[in-house]
């Protein structure tokens, strides 16, 4: 029993679904700034690797504003993926659930101080639903392939009008009202044009053909569609196939998963916390919680070109750099080799040096050829995406549809998603050991929680009252 | 589908028809109030069947009106979407056809006509198969299934289909009177 | 959620079909109410009709469109006119614990077939109902039964 293949579901669904989806306050512009696509998908991943957490710690940990996080964790709640639950809390409240961090070994002592001094102070909590998201994601798909099922088949699907001279749409409903005793067809409400069924309006628009093979073109791409969909959505559906008779995790509510995490500490002792963290996956499931999986590192690899140049430099560590003439400034002890001084002293060696010169000339050029490479396939993508973003504008009608399903697959593209996946599995969820950088870490801590004390203030769109007792 | 259910409602007596008809004035006025409208909720009121209670009576203020509650039940037509029912082809056109299923109005859009049925215009407008063997006109009696209902304050209308296994023409000569 | 995806959703849940009108009528007091096979219902028009004629000069004034078209419509599409045959077919179809709903859409529809039952009301075939093709069938044999003796 372990949490990774549930985890994998969450990735994937994140990336199949949430990708896309920008997170923005009801009273910004849509067209506001920052576009935060892709947030989602941090977040989502974040969870994965704890199980209850703050939602302040959360939001340091990822560096995001508590507002922004909160906005999308309210989503996440929306979409049935997370549960939160909101708690008055006094210091000792917040030391209950800190000494349950810190139960599983975690580093976030820094924070406690602070939490001792306020006095009654309102906390969200969230942890990931696997159960539910398990059923969401299978409802989703569900819905998505019947939605175009029904359309394939004709069944099911209210029949919507359009009149080709002023635009004004009708459904099947106003039938009724668009009656005309004087001929077989309907008739705008509005200039009395004869309306056209949408259906068979798109086909022969996006075929450019009369209205003879208009349905069965429709009929064509939406087979096409449903194709896609099945080939695009192949991961999930594994993943979904192999979770299926797995129990999926259940943390239990905040207060009992704090009780629990409480007693798994005391029998083990402070002293074996620490060692406990050290080994997350090995204490597994089986009874002791731990909430955090080491520390929050969402490294986000752009691309698979930056990651090998880490890997590269990493090879050849001892190798010393030659430092460009406008790094060196005066006073600074360097070598000569650094200085770039070394060719005249050491002619013998110049053959050999010369050869490391090409070395490195030749794995620049790979690096160059994959830059090259990814770039064109990023292009490439670009461009299909374009193409299916103009296709899917002439689809008005279908505007769900494709959302539903252009959301996910449509900027998927077979290949790159699979890279993606690579990646995955060797950098980005590459877990931090929980020691590393806890100095600079804490001080960071400390010096957001001004900032976050202060926002929460201001901060009541959760509908719940901030306010400090 | 036909319900029988039980309704209340707040009937306003003026004091004039006090006496010793005082129900019967309420439950004509009952009859005459409601029987023949629509409710979203409940869909339209057939026939009521009986009066199962009449409450206190609640003078009001000022006007001299009573207020009685009273409860009764009543045949009520209500259509649900999934349901399959019988209806009688009521017009036929390019779009589709309606039809009439008791109170409601149905209407069943070309593309939820099975696709070996074409049209045929003239002075009986027609769908028909191509060997002629099936034809759905004016008066017809079909077999649909109800895919979408709109369901107003004070009326219902359906979407149906006979593009599905066992709906369309009823060609039991026997099922109908 | 609007009330059309709950429809959806009970529908997706538990099946195609009649099922989700169950569930969909427990928003309002469809919970309680009885069903009606058009059979009945022509009876109970056809006595209340009666009714009027016996208190009212001109039934016609009182009646309403809603309760005319009901009743041409009953009276068209009853697979049952005998009053014991009305009263055997509920009796019948109560033996194979049947929903309301479900028993008035056979009654009303008097499918000849297991496949054409199923096809119009498929919640009998739904999970847990127990109800095998030979009971179905049984089932229509016996409703058949009904109107051959009519």
């Amino acid at each position: 029993m372990s949490l990774e293949p549930f985890n994998r579901l969450v990735k994937l669904a994140a990336r199949a679904f949430y990708d896309d989806v920008t997170i923005k306050g009801e009273n910004q512009p849509k067209t506001g700034r920052g576009d935060n696509r892709g947030m989602a998908v941090i977040v989502l991943d974040a969870l994965t690797r704890r199980q209850w957490v703050r939602e302040e710690d959360l939001a340091k940990a990822l560096k995001l504003h508590t507002k922004q996080l909160r906005r999308a964790l309210r989503f996440f709640e929306e979409e049935k993926l997370v549960t939160r639950e909101h708690r008055k809390e006094s210091a000792k409240g917040a030391k209950i659930f800190n000494a349950a961090i810190a139960a599983t070994g975690d580093s976030q002592q820094g924070t406690k101080e602070g939490d001792e001094k306020m006095k009654m102070h309102m906390h969200s909590y969230c942890c990931l639903d696997y159960a539910q998201i398990h059923d969401v994601v299978r409802y989703r798909m569900h819905r998505m392939k019947k939605k175009i099922k029904d359309e394939l088949d004709s069944r099911n699907t209210i029949q919507e009008y359009i009149c080709p001279n002023c635009g004004r749409r009708y459904s099947a409903f106003d039938a009724l009202q668009l009656v005309s005793m004087d001929d077989e067809y309907f008739h705008c409400e509005n200039c009395n044009g004869e309306l056209v069924a949408e259906s068979d309006k798109l086909a022969a628009e996006e075929m450019g053909d009369g209205d003879d093979n208009a349905r069965r073109r429709r009929r064509e791409k939406l087979k096409d569609m449903l194709q896609k969909m099945e080939e695009q959505l192949k991961p999930l559906v594994l993943q979904l196939a192999r979770v299926k008779d797995l129990p999926a995790p259940e943390f239990g509510n905040l207060q009992a998963w704090e009780a629990r995490a409480h007693a798994a500490a005391q029998a083990s002792g402070d002293s074996n916390a620490g060692d406990s963290s050290k080994n997350p996956q090995a204490q597994g499931y089986s009874g002791t919680p731990m909430p955090f999986l080491g520390e929050t590192r969402v490294e986000v690899a752009l691309s698979g070109v930056e990651a090998k140049e880490e890997i590269e430099l990493d090879t050849k560590p001892t190798s010393i750099k030659v430092l460009p003439p406008w790094m060196i400034k005066q006073g600074m002890n360097l070598t000569k080799e650094q200085r770039g001084e070394v060719k005249p002293d050491v002619k013998v060696e110049q053959s050999s040096f010369s050869v490391d010169e090409k070395k490195s000339n030749m794995d620049k050029e790979d690096e160059k050829s994959l830059q090259d490479e990814y770039l064109k396939a990023y292009y490439a993508a670009l461009v299909k995406r374009q193409e299916e973003q103009e296709a899917s504008k002439k689809v008005p009608q279908d505007v769900e549809l494709a959302k539903n399903v252009s959301e996910a697959p449509f900027e998927r593209h077979v290949g790159m998603k699979s890279k993606r996946e690579g990646d995955n599995d060797d950098v980005e969820w590459e877990e931090e050991a929980p020691s590393t950088g806890n100095s600079g870490q804490s001080y960071r801590l400390a010096d957001l929680n001004v900032e976050a004390d202060a926002s929460d203030h201001d901060d009541d769109e959760d509908g719940i009252d901030w306010e400090e007792g | 589908m036909f319900f029988h259910i039980t309704l209340e409602r707040n009937m306003q007596l003026h004091p004039r028809h006090f006496g010793p008809h005082l129900r019967d004035k309420l439950v004509a006025k009952l009859m005459k109030d409601v029987e023949g409208t629509c409710s979203g909720r409940h869909g339209f009121v057939v026939a009521i069947t009986g009066v199962e209670d009449i409450g206190k009576g609640l003078i009001r203020e000022g006007t001299g009106f009573v207020t009685f509650p009273v409860k009764y039940q009543a045949v009520v037509f209500r259509p649900f979407k999934g349901e399959i029912l019988e209806a009688v082809v009521t017009m036929v056109n390019k779009m589709g056809f309606f039809a009439e299923a008791g109170p409601v109005q149905i209407f069943v859009s070309n593309h939820l006509i099975p696709d070996d049925m074409e049209f045929q215009s003239g002075d009986m407008p027609n769908y028909t198969t191509s060997d002629g063997s099936v034809k759905i006109q004016k008066d017809s009696e079909v077999r649909l299934k109800i895919i979408g209902t709109r369901v107003d304050a004070t009326e219902i209308f359906c979407i149906g289909t006979i593009k599905d296994d066992f709906l369309g023409v009823i060609n039991d000569p026997g099922a109908a009177a | 959620m609007s009330g059309e995806e709950e429809e959806n959703a009970a529908e997706l849940k538990i099946g195609e079909g009649e099922r989700c009108l169950i569930s969909t009528f427990s928003f309002a007091k469809f919970l309680k109410a009885k069903c009606l096979m058009n059979c009945e219902v022509a009876r109970i028009l056809d006595h209340k009709y009666d009714q009027l004629q016996q208190t009212s000069d001109d039934p016609t004034n009182q009646i309403s469109q809603v309760f005319e078209k009901s009743m041409q419509y009953v009276k068209r599409f009853s697979r049952y006119k005998n009053p014991d045959a009305v009263r055997q077919v509920r009796e019948v179809l109560s033996r194979y614990k049947l929903a309301e709903f479900e028993l008035c859409v056979l009654g009303n529809l008097c499918p000849e077939t297991v496949e054409e039952a199923i096809a119009i009301v498929p919640s009998i075939k739904s999970k847990g109902r127990m109800l095998e093709d030979e009971a179905i069938e049984k089932m229509l044999h016996d409703l058949s039964l009904i109107k051959k003796f009519e």
